[in-house]
């Protein structure tokens, strides 16, 4: 595995370059691909998870499922730079005839699932880990979801399936950035902490720092380790959205917010350092 | 969707008969599902007499997701990306309106070929009111790009679902009713032609699918050989070649059916006609643009609302008159 600097590195080098992308797109949900953006690297760049681009079609090979869909570009990236696909294709982003759009569809090579509309993701992951047992298959389903995705009830309805199932077997990754669109989730959400309503479904929790590349490896490897409980995982992954720059850190604005010319400047020499 | 993409080119009924709709469907998906394992069905707690033989014999390929009929399609769309050949099943309206972006996404968007059995079609449920009556399904089933709608009228077509469904995989909406209802097909009628001749007829043609086919049979009777019956019993993709040839010694055709009188059926058949420049007399007899507080069997709802064998005959004959 690379040195923890240089896994930080990595991450500060995907942030910049989906800044990149979306300044020159004009479009794109840049706080939420900031927020997830170590879960990804921890997930593809750490040799803990079974995916690659020569085994992407391998029925053993591990799943991931991001149903956030809407802050893809920080997935493209890794993907790009995991050789999933061609970079040059990241040049296209946002352009006409691209096949990288603003949400992912299941034909890009790495991408199990279409997602963007938000509660689909975690039901397919548990049908792809029953389909496991009843296989009798060692792969994992990782299920990436945004906290305010856990808004949309087909989330729970997805949970109670998969205690009642006994699938251990699926690892919800939870980016709790807590900020949405238009204002922070506590708003419509209420307080009630993201872990103790995972924990109440019946799932076993792990609360992380997010955006501490080191805690979020911990948190993958230990999903490698067979639960004795027969129970789910939710690593509630802490995080900042718009992590990395300071002027969108925690700012709904930069939900889907385009930077200007200034901005993207300022946004650029952060990113930088 | 077309003939080619199917890995087999006939499918005739099954030799078994069965009394009972539910049982025509669910012991011959049974029969498949025992001879394969990769065969799932998952049930949002919606039972069926033959769920016991699964839970005995072949228990791992039943699974009750419980009454949560968004996460079935999800999952389904799961087992489906790892092989699974998964039929998922509940009634009619919460496993077509309450997921239908579940549909769209998971399934459509993926292109994967999965079976959505809905019991109870039209008002199957009639005394349940309104929120059990599924009388608008086909059309938003509809609009689901490239899905297969099959629609059963008796326990001879129902029969036969199954093995299309398995044997031509691709993402099928099966509409199943829940009372008994048997009739002769010819014996070399293939079921993958999703159109079936019931009674030539000479002037009139009625067009209709599902339960009402049992109607037009006992209308056209009174016509003699004035008036003969198509069953469509799968409005998509339709079958227009067949259609198209079956039409041509009519003047007049009349689509009967248990569904709104937009989005079903005579949309359908109207859009056919539109389609290919076919002039003929046409008249739609379903369900006006209102939900129904009726409360009662099927007899008395149709009696009610204007749709009973007598008041459609009725209404041919101003029909014919005019």
């Amino acid at each position: 595995m690379l040195k923890l600097s240089e896994l930080k590195d990595i991450a500060r080098k995907i942030r910049l370059e989906c800044l990149e992308m979306q300044h020159v797109a004009h479009k794109g949900h840049l706080g939420g691909a900031f927020s997830v953006t170590e879960i990804l690297v921890a997930l593809y760049n750490c040799g803990i998870v079974n995916i690659s681009p020569k085994n992407s079609n391998d029925p053993n090979r591990d799943r991931i499922i991001f149903s956030k869909g809407h802050d893809c570009l920080s997935l493209y990236v890794v993907l790009a730079e995991k050789g999933f696909f061609p970079r040059a294709e990241l040049e296209r982003y946002g352009q006409n005839g691209t096949f990288l759009g603003g949400h992912p569809d299941h034909f890009i090579p790495g991408i199990e699932v279409s997602s963007g509309s938000l509660g689909h993701g975690l039901g397919i992951g548990a049908g792809m880990a029953v389909a496991a047992k009843l296989n009798n298959k060692k792969y994992l389903s990782y299920v990436i979801l945004g906290d305010g995705e856990c808004n949309e009830g087909s989330v729970w309805e997805a949970a109670t399936f998969a205690v009642a199932q006994n699938l251990d077997n699926l690892i919800a990754i939870i980016d709790n950035n807590q900020v949405a669109a238009t204002s922070k989730t506590q708003k419509f959400m209420g307080d009630i902490p993201m872990e103790s309503k995972w924990r109440s479904f019946g799932w076993d929790t792990l609360s992380i720092d997010g955006n501490n590349i080191w805690e979020v490896i911990k948190a993958i490897k230990k999903t490698r380790v067979n639960s004795a409980r027969k129970k789910p995982l939710a690593i509630i992954a802490n995080t900042i959205k718009g992590k990395g720059v300071s002027f969108m850190e925690g700012n709904p604005k930069w939900h889907h917010g385009v930077a200007n010319d200034d901005q993207y400047e300022q946004a650029k020499e952060e990113l930088s350092k | 969707m077309n003939k080619q993409s199917f890995s087999t080119n006939k499918i005739l009924a099954p030799k078994q008969q069965y009394q009972d709709m539910r049982d025509a469907f669910f012991e011959e998906l049974f029969q498949i599902a025992s001879l394969d394992k990769d065969v799932i069905v998952l049930m949002a707690d919606q039972g069926a007499m033959t769920f016991k033989k699964f839970e005995e014999r072949i228990p791992d390929q039943l699974i009750n997701v419980g009454i949560a009929e968004q996460n079935m399609i999800s999952v389904a769309a799961g087992l489906a990306l790892c092989g699974k050949k998964v039929f998922a099943h509940a009634i009619a309206n919460f496993t077509t309106l309450r997921c239908y972006e579940q549909i769209k996404v998971d399934l459509s968007i993926m292109n994967l070929p999965v079976t959505i059995v809905g019991i109870g079609a039209g008002f199957t449920y009639g005394s349940d009111g309104p929120t059990h009556h599924a009388n608008q399904d086909i059309a938003p089933m509809r609009a689901i790009p490239g899905i297969r709608i099959l629609n059963a009228s008796d326990t001879v077509n129902l029969s036969a679902f199954p093995h299309i469904a398995y044997q031509t995989p691709h993402l099928t909406y099966i509409r199943i009713d829940k009372d008994s209802y048997t009739v002769p097909y010819d014996k070399n009628h293939n079921f993958l032609d999703g159109i079936y001749e019931v009674i030539k007829g000479e002037e009139t043609v009625i067009i209709s699918t599902g339960v009402m086919i049992r109607q037009a049979v006992n209308i056209a009777n009174q016509f003699k050989t004035k008036v003969g019956i198509i069953n469509i019993y799968q409005p998509k993709p339709l079958n227009e070649k067949k259609l198209y040839n079956l039409l041509q010694p009519y003047k007049n055709i009349v689509v009967i059916e248990e569904h709104l009188s937009y989005g079903g059926l005579a949309t359908i058949i109207a859009d056919f006609l539109v389609d290919y420049s076919v002039n003929k007399k046409f008249l739609r007899i379903g369900l006006p643009d209102e939900n129904s507080f009726i409360y009662g069997d099927r007899e008395y709802m149709h009696k009610k609302i204007g749709i009973s064998p007598s008041q459609i005959t009725s209404k041919i004959n101003i029909f014919f008159k005019n």
